[in-house]
């Protein structure tokens, strides 16, 4: 679980803004901490180069090209994520990244698409960490993330985090709340993502789409739009970790789904608590 | 392309002294001379070099280790050793032998060159493995002597063995008594055999029934478990596959890595490079080059048709079903080897699928009852002394002077652990 506490401490990232940049924008962003992201390994090479090795939080490869050996011996122990795209079709990829181990702490992005759950499932079994791209999903999206959410909490050779699922599982456990925003490092707050024409913006998802306000403010204003509209939000129990993740940027969407999930996590981790007592009670009464 | 740590399974010489029937390599009587052995080690270094490799291990084997001379040993660790401090590298060497041709004159160096600990084989009933004279009788007896005679000289044993029909009619009780009251070795790990190399009767009856076989493996953990796991004996696989399920930190066999070919290549006395050692005597349109021929050792693995058979295999039979398996984190397809000799071709799962998920149930039903108890008790109350992974933490312990705590399972075995 090691490289999984790693990309969590990635994931809370700092109080200074962090941008998530093409790497051929490397240089506009001197001084600024950066996430950098590119197609090609060797452009990501070039970018570590090129920057200050601490303002890169980690590097985005968004390909998965047979041979991306270039990035093993560079720059080890900075974290490599592997962006996929299409992960029914292109998990098997992920076989070609397994030195990479050995050198980085090594998370796969999945945007949950049909299918993904194979390669949530391989990413795991390869002791690669991995993050969830949620959006919104739909019904049967639903049930292959209830598929995913047993692996990770039930399969004893499950090693690694699956976030978004890891830190919403600790949060219930320590009974302390969490933003779902800032897990699926969406927050503006403190991330901001600069598309490949050079725009700012919230998240990879949000490209394109028309920003009126400031962005910095863009989650506490958005959730506090949707307690006023007293609407779903308004009595949900998981307000608190959600923040009206799921409610954007689709408003309409129907989180029964989702508060599935949730619960399932919930329901997890009173349980760990449960078995816990009883195990301190059975210890107690074999010291006795 | 192979990470921070590379493995070479090394046959200096193709020759041996015995004549067992199952045996995989096809023999010749070529020996590696000590230029060989230079111009392969700075290929190696060169490679290394390249791919920005640190440590090395060296895992010696035949034909038979013991038919070369004790002295070009030493001569040998010299020559690498020095090789490798040039370059900032570091080498670990692993011996395997069947030690039949062992005396105390190789005590020396099997303490200086290899961690003081050997890798051998047997099987009990012993049916395959033969003298020249054809007695398995006599194979037995030397194999017995020597190998108690190595451990009296202080040397750590590990045996592979391999299970026929007659391990199975005899049953898991006397197998694992064989070994561990008869012999007095406490690390020995079982393989699943197959028909490689060339053919012949013996190796036309080699496949078990997988049903029968899976059962033996849960009767052995069963043996171990109640006999051997307080007493600090190995059993592997089942042992590792145990620890892997109690914390993850458990060293699995090379057949159940997520792709052998990241993690180490074979090179024979005749310089042919390939997979491993179940490959390289046996099979040319499998050999991904020559070592002695090629300039570059890194080029000729990156653009080896053959070597690109090994890269894919994994993205080739994982999508078919074992996708869905719950212990694919363990397995992911198992053995090239064994599925190309029972099946013809590499793009199949292990035809020990069967057996494998018998031994992970049980493993994982094992380890629940140990990770249950230590919840309760604490990690004491089921305390063993730590067996430890791979030669990297055997030199380890003897560099802090510290005899290791029970003669460790060598990582030159057939089947090898990552490092």
């Amino acid at each position: 679980m090691q490289a999984g506490r790693l990309w969590s401490q990635v994931a809370t990232m700092s109080n200074t803004l962090v941008y998530n940049i093409p790497a051929k924008q490397i240089d506009a962003y001197g001084g600024h901490n950066v996430i950098v992201r590119s197609t090609e390994p060797a452009e990501l090479v070039y970018s570590i180069w090129r920057a200050d090795p601490k303002a890169i939080k980690f590097i985005q490869l968004l390909s998965t090209p047979a041979d991306s050996s270039v990035l093993e011996g560079v720059a080890e122990a900075l974290p490599v994520e592997i962006v996929l795209k299409n992960p029914a079709a292109e998990y098997v990829q992920l076989y070609n990244y397994t030195n990479l181990i050995d050198t980085h702490p090594v998370r796969v992005a999945i945007p949950v698409l049909p299918g993904f759950s194979k390669a949530a499932k391989l990413a795991v079994s390869l002791n690669f960490a991995v993050k969830l791209e949620l959006q919104q999903p739909d019904s049967l999206l639903i049930e292959e993330l209830a598929a995913v959410l047993d692996l990770y909490l039930h399969r004893s050779s499950v090693r690694q985090a699956i976030e978004p699922f890891h830190t919403l599982l600790l949060s219930f456990y320590r009974q302390e709340p969490v933003s779902l925003w800032e897990v699926a490092e969406e927050d503006p707050a403190l991330l901001r993502y600069i598309t490949d024409d050079g725009e700012e913006t919230i998240c990879k998802r949000s490209s394109g789409e028309k920003l009126d306000h400031q962005l910095g403010g863009f989650v506490p204003r958005f959730g506090e739009e949707l307690i006023s509209e007293r609407a779903e939000c308004h009595d949900c129990e998981f307000f608190n970790r959600c923040g009206g993740y799921f409610k954007w940027p689709d408003k309409n969407y129907k989180c029964d789904g989702v508060k599935r999930l949730f619960r399932t996590l919930q329901t997890a981790a009173a349980e760990i608590h449960q078995d816990l007592a009883t195990m301190e009670l059975a210890e107690v009464q074999a010291q006795s | 392309m192979m990470g921070n740590h590379f493995s070479i399974i090394l046959l200096p010489t193709n020759k041996c002294n015995v004549n067992c029937e199952y045996c995989f390599e096809d023999k010749t009587d070529d020996r590696m001379t000590l230029d060989q052995l230079s111009l392969v080690t700075n290929k190696v270094l060169d490679y290394m070099d390249e791919a920005n490799i640190k440590a090395l291990t060296i895992h010696w084997q035949g034909g038979e280790i013991m038919t070369m001379p004790v002295d070009w040993f030493a001569r040998a660790h010299e020559l690498m050793q020095n090789a490798a401090a040039r370059r900032g590298k570091s080498i670990e060497h692993g011996l395997q032998s069947n030690m039949v041709g062992y005396n105390s004159r190789w005590n020396r160096i099997i303490k200086e060159m290899f961690g003081n600990s050997v890798g051998t084989s047997m099987d009990y009933p012993n049916v395959h493995r033969k003298l020249f004279n054809g007695s398995a009788t006599d194979y037995t007896r030397i194999w017995k002597y020597n190998v108690q005679a190595a451990m009296n000289a202080g040397i750590g044993m590990g045996v592979i063995a391999v299970p026929n029909q007659a391990t199975l009619d005899t049953g898991a009780e006397e197998f694992y008594s064989y070994f561990v009251d008869d012999v007095g070795i406490n690390s020995f790990q079982v393989n699943t055999p197959f028909p490689g190399g060339e053919q012949n009767d013996t190796k036309r009856s080699l496949g078990l029934d997988v049903d029968e076989l899976g059962q033996f493996f849960v009767d052995l953990t069963d043996v171990w478990w109640e006999r051997g796991y307080h007493e600090n004996v190995s059993v592997g696989p089942m042992d590792q596959l145990v620890q892997t399920f109690v914390d993850g930190s458990g060293c699995l066999p090379c057949i159940w890595q997520s792709n052998c070919a990241d993690e180490f290549i074979s090179i024979d006395a005749r310089g042919f490079v390939a997979q491993c050692d179940c490959w390289v005597t046996s099979y040319p349109d499998y050999f991904f080059g020559n070592i002695y021929e090629t300039d570059n050792l890194g080029r000729m693995l990156r653009e080896s048709p053959a070597r690109r058979k090994f890269v894919e295999r994994p993205a080739t039979i994982i999508p078919r079903d074992c996708i869905e398996c719950d212990y694919l984190s363990l397995c992911h397809g198992g053995c090239p080897v064994r599925t190309y000799t029972f099946s013809g071709t590499m793009f199949e799962k292990d035809p020990y699928c069967h057996v494998y998920l018998a031994m992970f149930r049980k493993a994982e039903e094992v380890a629940a009852k140990i990770s249950g108890y230590r919840a309760v008790h604490g990690n004491g109350a089921v305390e063993r002394a730590g067996k430890q992974c791979g030669s990297h933490r055997a030199a380890a312990n003897l560099d802090q002077g510290e005899a290791p705590v029970f003669p460790l399972l060598p990582s030159n075995l057939v089947q090898i652990s990552r490092n």
